[in-house]
């Protein structure tokens, strides 16, 4: 059979063809990046979480952070099932905030190890779309609560993690994990100077914004023309990362 | 029509012919990606390297392949090479990749490569072609790195992440915020066009004279 | 799932976050375009109904075929590949369903595969991760914003030629500065702005 080299058929088959062969080296390209990537993340969010908790940290000891990391008690919100394999994987299930908000009772907490949340982390790479997770660790004598919570922000997920003291009144640090806001308004919610401003603060019935001039005991600096981000930092904070945190120490909290 | 030589290549790209400022091509970019200096010079270098490969991707097969399906091997392959350059960016730059979103992916179409790979691939020899794409990448580059140099500082009051002015002029909020934002992009675009506009036009009369100039000639 | 809800989503996407004045993409075709209002509006036109359909083609396939088979890298030829058949697709189905709208229309739909706007609309509908629903409602908002933007951009063009503008100025460098004017304009529907 001769092709007309001008027809439809050929085009498509060509196109076809064209792609395949293109597809294979991006392949081998990807198998061999990816890892790279993920391991990147999972230490940005190993020492965020740290950082959050006000345990030191930083990414150029990654092995210390590891290490670190990997004392924390983690929980989630799911059960436990199967997957195809017969592997146990974690089912998370839906947050009713306002329930758990009512009654800390409602909040079932699942204890789970280092793997869940690093395929977490893998498979929500790019939608910054992560369960929640809670930590909690001991510093000098002294519990501390953490977790990651995500919220809607102006174009998509906000994610941070938020840690507190042993009474839930004061804020040991917050690290933003994920954001697709506009780069250089929005997006400042991801610098350290932003970030860094919620240490040690006593959000009493919330985070609000500082007026200008002021600094309130629960009061935060918004990011000028980057109103929604900032607020949506705050509804994160405020509506999910505490009221969880609180009914997490409901539950953990308490000396041993 | 001869293959022109290296010099003239460079000379071209990076003056007479700039892509951006005589083209106006690749604007999109251009103006997305300059509020910080670092994300700008990831962003071009990946643009001058895109085009360069491309282009020698497409001279290299030009009398291999059918005039119909030339336009779509074109596509994949500027395709393929921003996706490899998007994985690399992935694994060695991940936070300047995910700060830069999509326009990494908008390199495919970013009218410079599309322009390179249609007119100057397809009618000279492959490595005369990768220099053309390169040097036409450079181009751009002299055109945003100047855009991120003076947008930077005024919005964050640094250089690639370095302080250059005193903290209190982001903290005090005097800052130029519009420099962040999008306006700023466009007048700065504007100006710079403008000046070497007016330089090109009194090269131009210079060239002409005794004959009188005329002004405002271009369309 | 993103939490953004529709109005909104419409409303920053026509707007506050003006596919072309906030992100700067389909800047080419602007420029090249906007001379004249009757093309204007023709391209503008063209590129709501490419922007709807494309991002309501990808987003199946990304959710139902690039996701589950872990092939996200490849989202760029996918939808490069799609925005091109869109437009081949919808170029025939115009040229045999209505040839006057073929001849005001047509001619400006093969300008759209390069048009970095529509690419743009669908890599963002990935980044943001929006459901279905917010793909199709954030497509249409961005055509609608683009759309208007080189409307009033033609519009305002018009007049522009008719005043003495400096000789390197003229063409591309006045239509940039009266783009940074119409940005400044947008960003202040910012304020009406309110999430929930």
């Amino acid at each position: 059979m001769k092709l007309n080299k001008d027809g439809h058929v050929f085009t498509i088959l060509f196109t076809f063809v064209c792609t395949v062969v293109l597809v294979f080296p991006l392949t081998l390209a990807y198998v061999g990046t990816k890892p790279i990537a993920d391991d990147y993340w999972r230490l940005q969010h190993y020492v965020k979480t740290l950082q959050s908790m006000g345990i030191p940290a930083d990414v150029l000891h990654p092995a210390e952070a590891k290490a670190a990391y990997e004392k924390l008690e983690k929980y989630t919100i799911g059960t436990f099932t199967k997957d195809s394999a017969g592997k146990d994987i974690v089912e998370y299930a839906p947050i009713d905030f306002s329930g758990i908000a009512q009654n800390p009772a409602k909040l079932v907490l699942l204890p789970i190890k280092d793997e869940v949340i690093n395929k977490a982390l893998q498979d929500t790479s790019y939608t910054g779309n992560l369960p929640v997770f809670f930590y909690v660790t001991e510093v000098d004598g002294q519990k501390r609560f953490g977790g990651d919570f995500t919220g809607p922000g102006l174009w998509g997920n906000v994610s941070l993690a938020v840690g507190v003291n042993a009474t839930g009144d004061q804020l040991t640090g917050m690290r933003v994990l994920f954001n697709v806001e506009t780069p250089g308004l929005g997006g400042r919610i991801g610098e350290t100077w932003f970030t860094d401003q919620f240490k040690d603060k006593k959000p009493g019935t919330g985070m609000v914004f500082n007026q200008a001039g002021a600094s309130a005991e629960n009061g935060f600096d918004a990011i000028a023309g980057a109103t929604i981000s900032s607020t949506a930092v705050k509804d994160t904070i405020n509506q999910r990362g505490l009221v969880l945190l609180k009914a997490l120490i409901a539950q953990k909290g308490g000396t041993k | 029509m001869s293959t022109p030589t290296y010099k003239q290549v460079w000379k071209e790209n990076l003056n007479m012919n700039n892509p951006v400022l005589v083209q106006v091509l690749g604007i999109c970019s251009t103006l997305a990606v300059t509020n910080k200096v670092v994300n700008t010079l990831i962003m071009t270098v990946g643009v001058s390297l895109v085009t360069a490969f491309a282009s020698y991707t497409l001279s290299w097969i030009r009398h291999l392949i059918a005039r119909r399906v030339r336009m779509i091997f074109q596509v994949l392959a500027i395709t393929f090479y921003v996706v490899l350059l998007q994985l690399i960016l992935n694994a060695f730059a991940p936070e300047v990749a995910r700060s830069l979103g999509p326009y990494v992916g908008l390199i495919i179409t970013n009218c410079i490569v599309m322009g390179r790979t249609e007119t100057f691939a397809p009618a000279n020899p492959p490595l005369i072609s990768w220099w053309d794409g390169f040097t036409s990448g450079l181009g751009y580059m002299l055109v945003l790195g100047t855009m991120s140099l003076i947008r930077e500082p005024l919005a964050f009051g640094t250089i690639a992440d370095i302080p250059i002015f005193p903290p209190e002029y982001v903290s005090s909020g005097n800052n130029w915020t519009i420099a962040i934002m999008a306006p700023s992009a466009f007048f700065l675009v504007a100006i710079i066009i403008w000046v070497f506009k007016t330089r090109a036009l009194k090269v131009e009369a210079a060239a002409k004279a005794p004959k009188p100039a005329t002004a405002g000639g271009t369309k | 799932m993103s939490y953004v809800d529709p109005i909104t989503l419409l409303f920053a996407s026509i707007f506050t976050s003006n596919i072309l004045l906030a992100n700067f993409l389909g800047t080419c075709s602007f420029i090249a375009i906007s001379k004249d209002i009757g093309s204007a509006n023709g391209l503008g036109i063209a590129v709501i109904v490419v922007l709807v359909l494309s991002s309501a083609i990808s987003w199946p396939i990304l959710h139902y075929v690039l996701v589950p088979f872990n092939m996200i890298y490849l989202d760029l030829f996918v939808y490069i590949i799609v925005v091109a058949a869109v437009v081949q697709a919808l170029e025939m189905i115009i040229e045999r369903v209505s040839p006057a709208l073929y001849m005001s229309l047509g001619i400006y739909l093969p300008l759209i595969v390069a048009n970095c706007a529509i690419l743009g609309v669908v890599l963002f509908m990935e980044i943001r991760n929006y459901d279905f629903f917010q793909a199709v409602i954030f497509g249409l908002g961005s055509g609608i914003g683009w759309w208007l933007a080189i409307v009033a951009a033609a519009a305002m063009r018009k007049k522009i030629d008719k005043s003495p503008v400096p000789a390197g100025l003229q063409g591309p460098g006045i239509t940039l500065i009266t783009m940074g004017f119409m940005a400044m304009a947008f960003v202040g529907f910012s304020g009406i702005l309110r999430v929930q």
